[in-house]
């Protein structure tokens, strides 16, 4: 019979710095989706809600968020990262995952964080994919501060971007792929998904990202806001660089900085794990959300 | 379409376990009707969370668990949730101590019995483990690399004996390759290939035949596979013929490591399939779940149509 009695959360503490870490499976229901929370020491000056990538940039970008969260947590920041469902450790199939519900599933999570580290101030974060769900969500929580890493700025830059990734593995492999980007989207559209590097690229998300867009899920509501590029070009790309304008002439307190240093999203050595210059944008994105928690604390 | 274990008469509990003077993190899959034996996956080298690529191991473990099976699935310190730190994943370097932290806090919940299921990293780790595991009762390894270095001193060795004197020759007078002669580095070079050619065709083991041995491949790996066969643990290896590593495995097989698996008659079942089984082919990562599955002995159908070959060790035959 099915073993009861162990608790369906995990907790640890880390010896150096007190953070409280909650691994578990939260929601009122099934599919069941998948979090840590971080919790401070003392009580927390504000809580952020972390919005992962997908796919091969999920795997890629993860031990930061991790580093992300525990330095945060170790600096009085309450953090809540989470899987969408269907992906990573979540339940769920890959296709029940669209972008309706991974918005649900990121407001739960800032729900689970407001539960458990009794914040109301979030600020939310998010790369690549992830950064138009952190986006969508933070309009849900008025002026709630926002950092995006290497957004995404809508659906035919992020197909551009897979379809990248799936030229380069071709040649890669030797094989030739004469497949066009068009091509792709018609199988993915027939088929209802691709085989991307072992990732399956699902009609149902493609089809429910169709509409949104970074400016979009922004939206005109001023807010705190953080852009972090990785790139060799030291400038943003022309889209991003637009949108920024866009926002600091709606009101919007707009940071943007290029990290100088291309990543390579869709590609993940197992060889190098952290690479020193890979902290660059933790550390950055930690002290600014630092100075805009205490900002905000300060006009409270 | 991809069919995904739903989480039938399952509970998966998150865990946090010491190993060494770190806390990994691993996520238990307890089956409604356990059979007493745990299924334990190693991932390979990566950053991600430990329900790897497509959720694969966090399939497999949810399969396995309606099996009867205590399915575990956990990240290796400084990776995933775990702490710690790790810069490179060495394949003569595996994590054995993460391993057996997991099996110590999984004795310490009453099971004796396990299973080591791992894939590139992983294999090895799990091969590793064969001589210091109590209760090891299978292993199955995925796309297991059958050297220690992907680059290596002797990384030429192999490649030296495939071509003729002749097609060397043909080589040699290519026009780029006669220009290259004016440089001094680049002679340099063409000076090492030759030595290693010459070295390869008249002192390696394979060409004195009186050891089918490769210097290339691991001998710590062959020394761990016939320390699992002598405590008569069953093993499936499960290749992929566009796995990066197939071409190695498929003359290792052919070689030493072979001799020593035809050797252990019906302990070993060697698997073939078409594409990558280490989970960069979306389309074999759910035949692969069904095949470990139904090996662990549970005859569930398996749609056999992606497998190339029936349990056997002939697997020069896919090679072309």
């Amino acid at each position: 019979m099915l073993d009861t009695s162990l608790p369906h959360q995990a907790k640890r503490i880390d010896p150096a710095t007190g953070v409280r870490e909650i691994a578990e499976f939260f929601g009122p229901e099934e599919p069941r989706t998948f979090g840590f929370t971080h919790l401070p020491s003392s009580r927390p000056v504000g809580g952020v809600v972390i919005c992962s990538p997908l796919y091969a940039e999920f795997n890629r970008n993860y031990r930061r968020e991790v580093l992300i969260a525990r330095q945060l947590a170790s600096l009085g920041v309450a953090v809540q990262r989470f899987h969408y469902r269907g992906h990573g450790n979540s339940q769920g199939g890959i296709h029940d995952a669209t972008f309706d519900t991974m918005l649900d599933d990121a407001l739960a999570a800032a729900q689970r964080l407001v539960d458990s580290a009794g914040v109301n101030n979030l600020a939310f974060f998010g790369t690549r994919f992830g950064g138009l769900v952190a986006a969508s969500a933070a309009t849900r929580f008025g002026k709630a501060p926002l950092v995006l890493w290497d957004p995404v700025l809508n659906h035919s830059q992020y197909l551009r971007d897979i379809y990248r990734a799936y030229r380069i593995q071709a040649l890669k492999e030797g094989a030739r792929s004469s497949e066009s980007a068009e091509g792709m989207e018609e199988h993915l559209r027939r088929d209802g998904e691709l085989d991307i590097l072992g990732y399956t690229i699902t009609r149902s998300l493609y089809e429910g990202v169709q509409d949104r867009s970074l400016d979009k899920e922004v939206g005109l509501s001023p807010r705190p806001l953080l852009v972090i590029r990785f790139g060799r070009d030291p400038r943003l790309e022309r889209g991003i660089s637009e949108l920024v304008l866009r926002w600091q002439m709606a009101g919007f307190d707009v940071n943007h900085l290029s990290i100088g240093r291309q990543e390579a999203w869709w590609f993940t050595s197992g060889a190098l794990v952290i690479q020193e210059a890979l902290t660059e944008p933790v550390d950055l994105t930690v002290d600014w959300l630092m100075k805009t928690f205490d900002q905000r604390t300060e006009l409270l | 379409m991809i069919k995904v274990s739903q989480v039938k008469d399952t509970a998966e509990i998150p865990v946090f376990f010491p190993a060494g003077g770190e806390t990994l993190f691993g996520i238990l899959t307890e089956p409604h009707d356990p059979i007493g034996a745990a299924a334990i996956l190693l991932r390979g080298g990566g950053q991600g969370p430990c329900s790897e690529r497509n959720q694969i191991d966090a399939r497999l473990c949810r399969r396995l668990s309606e099996d009867g099976f205590h399915a575990f699935r956990f990240d290796y310190h400084g990776v995933g949730e775990s702490t710690g730190a790790v810069e490179r994943f060495r394949l003569d370097e595996p994590f054995e101590e993460d391993v057996e932290a997991a099996i110590n806090w999984l004795r310490g919940r009453g099971i004796e019995r396990f299973i080591l299921i791992g894939g590139c990293f992983g294999a090895r780790t799990a091969l590793a483990c064969a001589a210091r595991v109590p209760g090891l009762e299978g292993l199955v390894l995925k796309a297991l690399p059958v050297r220690d270095k992907e680059k290596d001193e002797t990384g030429t060795w192999p490649l030296v004996p495939d071509r003729t004197v002749w097609q060397y020759a043909s080589r040699a007078f290519r026009p780029h390759v006669v220009r290259a002669l004016f440089s001094a580095t680049k002679r340099r070079g063409y000076l090492r290939v030759f030595r290693a050619a010459w070295r390869a065709r008249t002192e390696s083991p394979e060409a004195k035949g009186d050891n089918p041995a490769p210097r290339w491949l691991s001998t710590a790996l062959l020394s761990n596979v016939e320390t699992a066969l002598q405590r008569s643990i069953p093993i499936l290896f499960v290749s992929g013929t566009k796995d990066p590593g197939f071409g190695d495995f498929d003359r290792a097989m052919s070689a030493r490591l072979g001799e020593i698996l035809q050797e252990s008659g019906s302990l070993v079942d060697a698997e073939t399939l078409a594409g990558r089984v280490g989970g960069a082919d979306a389309s074999l990562q759910q035949p692969v779940i069904d095949l470990i599955a139904e090996w662990l002995g549970h005859n569930e159908e398996v749609d056999h149509s992606n497998i190339h070959s029936p349990a056997n060790l002939e697997l020069r035959t896919f090679h072309a």
